[in-house]
């Protein structure tokens, strides 16, 4: 909201500049944005936050709240001596629900011409952001600035039948308000009709059918109170508001309406553009009463943490212009005018004190409690130690957005089934909430490797999926080269994930590539290469799924490389982590290394290798280490590959003597021959 | 006899002279002192000799060999040196080279300082909360003082799921309530209120969501981190002194800060905490608009009404609340200029870090 510094001054006795005035008010009420020299005048830009509309949002507000904080007087405006009786009822007005309209004041006013309004009041309009319209218009606008109180002017021979109905809409009504827009109006909005029509959407914007024009003669001005709650629904749903509006849906002051409309009666007058008039219509069933709030200044120092004082209090809330009631000593009642829409509670008040006193000038504290040791969070805590070991591994740590639309859906080709649509997207690519995290990490390698040869990212990250609803994290790694087979970067990666899950104390893992395709989480691996591919497991409880992105994907997110990535549920991880461990004795007797290498089939996997040689070595062999795993061109003919090992052994009981590790060996090499596998000693 | 031992001690120490190699020392000795060497000729002579000259020429014969043998250990001795000189030499490195690394991975930003953040609070004694992003309507709003009908709303604006909405049990009774994205992490506050007892001191870490269009300051996914203290006697001034430490803590001693009024509807009184600029050195510039300072540390006591909604009695509980834009923390930490880097992914950002 835009205010003018003269304007300001004009309604209290400032002494303070511009920029010292906003200071204050950001420091003891709140944020004005920017101050700007516009002509000899300056705009204040204030966020007036939405409990203080009613009341500071508007030139005398301000200017009360200045002169509160400061301690200094506000003036007052004397009003024309118009005769103060009721209007003989030349229009008869009805209001369905006395809440839709807790008060209905108009007059009724002779048009002798609707001119051009003064040079200065068309400078304050435009310092306040307003453009400068006619007579009647302006006048309006210059009061609602300066009362907060929102008016309108309707062509009284407009408004047929000499009836008005304030009533709520039903659906589907329309409506064209007078900057040409129709609206067809949900239920439960505010609107006047007369005898035939509706001719306004009250509160926000008056029907063309019922706007003052080039040859209007009389107008009916009016300043209501209405609803805020119907007319915020309104502008929500009819996604239409104005500065009325805004006021209006933050509430008003029912008591204020009257003396506005004076005022703006009194400008018209002084302007010479209507008669006076013969009085007022004023429809107030139920006079709004002043809050009367529990106040004791104990619990207040408490509450603020510096022992103010009674007396302290007492001085801020008559500046404030609140009225002690009642109350003994330590306990008071307080009224507070009713403009003040924000007080309600004792909090309230206290806020109100705490500012008057300045929040700068508040020695700090820390709280002095029970010394409670912190709880310890272990989901976090793992997150934060994966972070570190893959950070220290080398991978970059990404965070990555949580939004997806069908062009990235139909890239990875996922189904829409369990994916969760937005009811608002701002554009295509924010139509859905990411059904998996590592779309966005395997898009997002994608793109750097346009930067990078080769790239490794991970990232701990959210996605989500309905029926049932699930919000999951997940912990995804993502290896990415330019130019390779994949072969390498698979098995890179393979090895980043057994070392991950190694310094969390889980080792029993293992790779199921024999995939149940008909299974629900079948579309889990659909993203990999069908030959690279496999669901991590502990036990039978599948934990995650690694394999090389499909070469299909991989052309569709126009990958300058191959992509290997690993997708592991954060949850199931820090449950079965473990930062426990024990020593284990070091072994007494020296252990004798021998190797072995053996040519086995291309399709044979290692894991079979590794099990014969185990079965057959007993438990003389106390480890099994592949050190070689390679395929020359002969090997690569003849559709072989030969995989070479270290072989460990060592007793818990003795010293090993050649002979026994030989009479291993042989076990071992006869168990391999049976399979018709060349060994190499 | 005695002639062939000093023809062979003279021709040794000639030879001896112009060995210049471990080599030529080596080829010396098996020369002089070998089983078919020179010194072993001259034993193998001594039997033909009568037994008198035996003695005396064996006896000449063996000092002859010890001299041969001392001179060629001096001599391998020296030669020995200047050779492991030469070898070391040889190995000379040139340590201006760049060393040898495998490269390293970076943690994110954010992460850095979410973490300098936990750390902060934990070492006063803060446990960590977190709570789903996909998240009810109630939690969101409804139950931090901000009814559907509240204009406050529109301070956030939210995006909606497309999903029928869900009952939640409240105090006897049973509402229907929309799931959002949160809009803030205080959404996690009820929630864990519900489920604890006071007195207790939580933060509240997690990503948000807005419905804004993105600009260098503006995102639509951001981190907050959102702190709680519930006990019977906690005051504004202690959130002062909470929020002057931690911005000590993160930016150095000699940070300027300010406390000013602040509305937020679920704290009463409301406050926010801005630092100086630290782009300008408050000159004021775009990132500042000007003002010289930037709101940091939105906060304030915690509104009965919050506490009514978690089933709390507010008159036996207080709370001090507040809110941390992480985002905003590491922009500013890291003078990042445009927000949107952050979740960009790019590595060429990331690498910095």
């Amino acid at each position: 909201m835009k205010f003018s510094y003269n304007w300001l001054k004009e309604l209290t006795s400032i002494k303070k500049s511009p920029d010292e005035t906003a200071e204050l008010l950001n420091m003891r009420a709140f944020e004005v944005e920017r101050v700007e020299k516009v002509g000899n005048d300056f705009t204040l830009d204030a966020k007036v936050p939405v409990n203080r509309i009613s009341d500071a949002g508007n030139h005398q507000g301000l200017a009360k709240e200045i002169a509160a904080l400061l301690g200094l007087k506000v003036k007052k405006h004397s009003m024309g001596a118009f005769v103060s009786t009721p209007q003989a009822q030349t229009l008869k007005i009805k209001i369905a629900s006395p809440e839709l309209c807790p008060r209905y004041t108009a007059v009724i006013l002779n048009l002798k011409k609707n001119d051009v309004s003064p040079p200065w009041m068309q400078k304050r309009l435009a310092t306040c952001g307003f453009r400068p319209i006619n007579a009647i218009v302006d006048a309006t606008n210059y009061v609602m600035l300066e009362t907060g109180q929102p008016l309108h002017a309707f062509d009284l021979d407009k408004i047929e039948g000499g009836r008005m109905n304030i009533r709520e809409s039903k659906e589907g009504e329309t409506l064209t308000t007078l900057d040409g827009t129709t609206h067809i109006l949900p239920q439960g909005t505010i609107v006047i009709e007369d005898a035939e029509r509706l001719i306004d959407l009250a509160g926000i914007m008056g029907g063309q059918n019922s706007a003052v024009s080039d040859g209007t003669k009389r107008i009916l001005l009016q300043a209501a109170a209405f609803d805020p709650v119907r007319i915020y629904r309104a502008t929500r749903a009819l996604n239409f508001s104005s500065d009325a509006a805004k006021i209006y849906a933050a509430g008003t002051d029912p008591n204020k309406t009257m003396g506005a409309l004076r005022r703006a009666t009194d400008i018209l007058l002084q302007m010479d553009v209507v008669d006076v008039p013969q009085g007022w219509i004023d429809l107030y069933p139920k006079k709004t009463a002043q809050t009367k709030i529990a106040f004791r200044p104990a619990y207040a120092d408490k509450v603020i943490g510096e022992p103010l004082g009674h007396q302290f209090h007492q001085k801020a809330f008559e500046r404030f212009g609140f009225k002690k009631r009642a109350g003994g000593k330590d306990k008071w009642l307080i009224e507070v005018p009713t403009e003040r829409r924000d007080l309600h509670q004792e909090e309230d008040l206290i806020e109100e004190s705490a500012r008057m006193y300045g929040y700068e000038r508040l020695a700090s504290k820390l709280p002095e409690s029970h010394l409670i040791p912190a709880p310890k969070n272990d989901a976090v805590w793992w997150e934060h130690q994966i972070a570190d070991h893959l950070a220290g591994a080398g991978f970059t740590e990404t965070q990555l957005y949580e939004f997806t639309g069908d062009h990235e859906l139909d890239q990875f080709g996922i189904d829409r089934a369990r994916v969760i649509a937005l009811e608002n997207p701002m554009n295509p690519e924010t139509r859905y909430l990411v059904p998996r995290a590592a779309i966005k990490s395997v898009s997002s390698a994608a793109d750097n490797l346009r930067h990078f040869d080769a790239v490794k990212l991970f990232g701990i990250s959210k996605s989500f999926r309905k029926d049932p609803l699930e919000e999951r994290k997940d912990l995804v790694i993502c290896l990415a080269a330019k130019g390779t087979s994949g072969e390498e970067e698979f098995y890179l990666l393979k090895g980043a994930v057994e070392q991950m899950l190694e310094s969390m104390g889980i080792s029993d893992q293992w790779y199921d590539d024999a995939i149940d395709e008909t299974r629900a989480t079948y579309h889990d691996t659909r993203i990999f290469h069908p030959y690279r591919r496999a669901e991590i497991k502990m036990g039978d409880e599948k934990i995650g799924v690694i394999g090389e992105i499909h070469p299909d994907i991989l052309k569709k997110i126009k990958s300058k490389g191959r992509i290997a990535a690993a997708e592991i549920d954060m949850e199931k991880l820090a449950r079965l982590a473990t930062s426990e461990a024990e020593y284990r004795p070091i072994g007494k007797y020296p252990a004798m290394i021998r190797d072995i290498a053996v040519v086995v089939p291309r399709d044979t996997r290692t894991q079979e290798v590794e099990n014969i040689i185990s079965a057959a070595g007993g438990e003389l062999l106390a480890d099994t280490d592949l050190f070689d795993y390679f395929q020359d061109e002969n090997l690569q003919e003849s559709e072989e590959k030969s995989l070479a090992f270290h072989l460990v052994f060592q007793s818990a009981e003795r010293t090993l003597m050649d002979a026994e590790a030989d009479a291993v060996m042989q076990r071992i090499v006869s168990a391999l021959e049976e399979k018709n596998w060349e060994v190499k000693k | 006899m005695h002639q062939e031992i000093a023809r062979i001690r003279a021709s040794f120490q000639k030879e001896i002279r112009e060995a210049a190699t471990l080599d030529a020392m080596e080829r010396l000795r098996v020369a002089y002192l070998g089983r078919k060497g020179a010194v072993a000729a001259v034993f193998d002579a001594l039997k033909n000799l009568p037994p008198d000259d035996r003695r005396t020429i064996g006896a000449e014969a063996n000092r002859l060999k010890r001299e041969i043998e001392r001179a060629l250990g001096e001599r391998r001795r020296e030669l020995e040196k200047t050779e492991h000189e030469s070898v070391l030499k040889k190995e000379w490195l040139d340590i201006t080279r760049p060393g040898l690394v495998r490269a390293r991975g970076h943690l994110h930003p954010i992460t850095t300082v979410r973490r300098a953040l936990e750390d902060i609070f934990i070492s006063m004694g803060f446990g960590i909360a977190e709570g789903p992003e996909m998240e009810l309507e109630h939690y969101n709003f409804d139950s931090l003082n901000l009814p559907e009908t509240h204009p406050a709303r529109e301070m956030q604006d939210t995006w909606w799921i497309r999903h029928p909405s869900v009952s939640v049990k409240k105090q006897r009774s049973e509402k229907k309530t929309r799931l959002l994205l949160r809009t803030q992490v205080t959404s996690i506050q009820v929630r864990y209120m519900e489920r604890n007892t006071p007195p207790f001191r939580i933060i509240m870490p997690g990503t948000v969501f807005r419905r804004e269009a993105t600009d260098a300051s503006h995102e639509m996914q951001f981190a907050q981190m959102d702190g709680l203290i519930v006990d019977t006697k906690v005051s504004l001034a202690d959130l002062k002194g909470i929020m002057e430490t931690v911005l000590k803590k993160l930016f150095g001693p000699r940070i300027k800060t300010r406390l000013r009024a602040g509305f937020f509807p679920f704290v009463e009184p409301g406050v926010e905490m801005d630092i100086e600029c630290l782009y300008c050195g408050q000159k004021g510039c775009s990132v500042c608009k000007q003002s010289g300072w930037i709101e940091v540390f939105p906060g304030g006591v915690v509104h009965p009404t919050v506490f009514k909604a978690a089933g709390y009695n507010p008159k036996q509980w207080q709370g001090i609340a507040w809110d941390i834009g992480v985002d905003r923390i590491a922009i500013l930490k890291y003078k990042i200029p445009d927000v949107r880097l952050l979740r960009s992914g790019d590595l060429r950002f990331l690498k910095q870090f």
